[in-house]
């Protein structure tokens, strides 16, 4: 399972991704983006479970 | 005419107070696992407390604008933002710190915003926020004259203060 993570804010990412982990997804699985250009870039050079 | 009027401010004062005490305890409680709780409000003008480390955050819509200020002494913000982020309090940087109370103030502005727009059926905007970090600083950036209050909370046995300005230029 991969997993993208997009906001603005580093603290909420971190937040979210703590998150994720806490659920039992591996934090290596997770990717960052920081605006939506990161993001459409991210999913277009790989694809993802959960955006 | 006048005295509803006059209701109609109180109501929104009322609701202003209880808005910002159930967003700060809601905010904290659920993001930061830190149990809140209000001590007091101050509506004296004159009156400004001081901080390490502030965030302030700018709200503004067609009939009405303000501001909001959270402060925290630099002990709780490390505690607070630790635990935002799920890390041990002393591996925080202080970039996370700065980051952290800079997403609290949002978060909670973001909370109060609602119940204004849900008052007076406008919509607001807040702007980005600012965080200001220096020993025992003081906040003085409200729009001159507006309606001002300080609402102090306890947390972890210390004390921080989120400053709240807000005019809706229809009370006038």
């Amino acid at each position: 399972m991969k997993v993208l993570v997009t906001d603005d804010a580093g603290v909420m990412r971190k937040v979210i991704i703590r998150e994720l982990v806490d659920l039992g997804i591996s934090a290596e699985s997770i990717k960052e983006a920081n605006d939506g250009k990161e993001a459409v870039d991210a999913v277009n050079a790989q694809s993802f479970t959960w955006c | 005419m006048m005295q509803q009027q006059m209701n109609q401010k109180n109501a929104l004062d009322a609701q202003l107070v209880n808005a910002v005490i159930g967003a700060t305890t809601e905010v904290l409680g659920t993001m930061a696992q830190t149990q809140v709780s209000y001590k007091s409000v101050n509506a004296q003008g004159d009156y400004m407390p001081s901080g390490d480390l502030s965030a302030v955050i700018g709200i503004s819509g067609q009939h009405g604008e303000g501001m909001f200020a959270l402060s925290f002494n630099l002990d709780l913000a490390s505690l607070i933002v630790s635990r935002l982020l799920g890390i041990d309090q002393k591996s925080i940087s202080s970039e996370d710190r700065c980051d952290g109370v800079g997403e609290l103030v949002n978060m909670i502005s973001g909370s109060v915003k609602r119940v204004l727009s849900q008052h007076s059926g406008e919509i607001y905007k807040l702007s980005l926020p600012t965080v200001v970090q220096g020993s025992d600083h003081t906040i003085s950036s409200r729009p001159k004259n507006n309606p001002y209050l300080v609402v102090l909370f306890e947390a972890e046995g210390q004390t921080f203060t989120l400053q709240v300005s807000f005019k809706n230029d229809k009370d006038q």
